[in-house]
């Protein structure tokens, strides 16, 4: 009887689990923020409504519902894919670094003093525990198992 | 007109272009939205000559110093978290928990006008969030806009909330817990998603700190809060406790909140124009542009 040679089954796990780097968290984090700043495209949803007195208040200057022009949409989005990134382009093109004066670089706010606090991913309260893969918080082990399920290295960014 | 501050000069030659040759504006004046707001506080308050403007807005926040009316530059200090940042992240923690709303973000906006508040001790309130069923006085459910019954969002009342179970009536229901008030805490910790920068009252401090130190205490004595996202609940009474914890302990710090601190840029500027010395500090007619070309604009507006 060929007896199966005992392996310990925790160094097996641990071997097998992938873990990020703290470069790597740090882009996939950098990510998240800058997705973020998005400006959102999206149209007011009562601007087709008829009452004026139920809307919220109008992010536009216009009297009148804008009907829905094919013409515009499409010269909007084409202005916009030639012109992507323009402002990233434009503050480079103003050579702040090498300015004396204060700029917008210099009005920036540098980082915090106080420690970060850490609010679990999934239920957003406080967090003392990460995950061992990607770095996420957690609170709890139910929060952990919901986050292996849904979140945990589904998709590289 | 106002503009944001530190604006690149291409935009800025490009808007005088705009202004006074397609448009035949006879005069313009580009100013920043916080000097507006200083003019008035120091119109009401003749006797202070310093003052701290906090313009939290859609994209970000600055701090601007001011003195005599005239913008310290060397002090402004911007935060990138705006409102456009706390709708965007209350979209994405709702769409992660509860139900995706990710192009709803005209209906989020609302939801975080209506349900957002400061919270003036975080850690007690998150304790108080964790709780179950009726003790927890910060839950609330929030119903949202379908736009045939429902025309707009509200919450529902306490009497009428059901704390176990689904509601029978249908309707599409948020349950809000500490989003509440983690939400607008970013803005007092941007480190809590990760955010290097330092929080308003910090940033309070740092601005202030980077002055002239006989200026210090006229600046606590005098911060002035504007722009829309300062309309949270308790956002004035968590500012003035957080920059008193950090201040110096012998300086006087106080801090108001306009009753409208979104038009109150703009109640300035109408009264600004009323001002006798208006035009000749603060316009550019068109002859002066024609003559002189973008430096007229250059060396008048201060931004």
């Amino acid at each position: 009887m060929v007896e199966k040679k005992r392996e310990s089954e925790r160094l097996n796990e641990a071997g097998q689990r992938r873990v990020l780097d703290q470069a790597t968290r740090r882009r996939r984090l950098n990510r998240s923020l800058d997705a973020l700043e998005r400006d959102n495209d999206q149209e007011d949803p009562k601007a087709s409504l008829p009452d004026k007195m139920m809307r919220l208040p109008q992010f536009t200057d216009e009297l009148s519902p804008p009907t829905p022009k094919k013409k515009k949409k499409t010269r909007r989005e084409y202005f916009k894919k030639r012109f992507r990134k323009t402002f990233e382009t434009l503050l480079e093109e103003e050579n702040l670094s090498v300015s004396v004066e204060p700029n917008y670089l210099t009005a920036c706010v540098p980082p915090s003093s106080l420690p970060p606090r850490h609010l679990c991913s999934v239920c957003g309260f406080l967090s003392p525990y990460t995950c061992v893969t990607c770095g996420m918080h957690y609170c709890c082990i139910h929060c952990l198992q919901t986050h292996h399920d849904t979140r945990c290295l589904k998709w590289t960014a | 007109m106002t503009e944001p501050y530190f604006n690149f000069r291409s935009i800025q030659e490009s808007m005088n272009e705009i202004l006074f040759e397609e448009y035949q504006f006879h005069a313009i004046c580009r100013i920043n939205g916080g000097t507006l707001s200083a003019h008035k506080y120091l119109h009401e308050h003749p006797s202070e000559l310093c003052c701290l403007v906090v313009d939290s807005g859609f994209s970000f926040t600055h701090i601007v110093p001011f003195y005599k009316g005239r913008a310290i530059k060397s002090g402004i200090r911007r935060l990138n978290v705006g409102g456009k940042l706390l709708s965007n992240h209350l979209k994405e923690i709702i769409s992660y928990r509860q139900l995706h709303v990710m192009d709803e973000t005209y209906v989020i906006n609302q939801v975080k006008e209506d349900v957002c508040y400061v919270s003036q001790q975080f850690y007690k309130d998150m304790k108080v969030a964790q709780l179950k069923g009726e003790e927890n006085t910060i839950l609330t459910d929030y119903v949202l806009p379908d736009f045939s019954t429902i025309r707009k969002g509200y919450c529902k009342e306490r009497k009428d909330m059901i704390w176990s179970g689904k509601y029978p009536s249908g309707e599409q229901v948020l349950r809000l817990s500490n989003e509440r008030f983690a939400v607008p805490e970013i803005m007092f910790h941007p480190s809590d998603i990760g955010i290097q920068e330092m929080g308003i009252p910090e940033a309070i401090r740092c601005a202030v700190e980077s002055l002239t130190p006989e200026m210090q205490p006229h600046m606590y004595q005098n911060i002035v809060l504007t722009g829309g996202s300062s309309l949270f609940p308790g956002y004035r009474d968590r500012v003035f406790a957080d920059v008193r914890s950090l201040s110096p302990d012998e300086f006087r710090v106080s801090v108001t909140l306009p009753e409208n601190p979104i038009t109150h840029a703009w109640t300035a500027g109408s009264m600004l124009s009323r001002s006798p010395s208006f035009s000749s500090k603060h316009l550019v007619t068109r002859r002066q542009y024609e003559e002189q070309g973008q430096d007229a604009c250059e060396s008048k507006f201060d931004v």
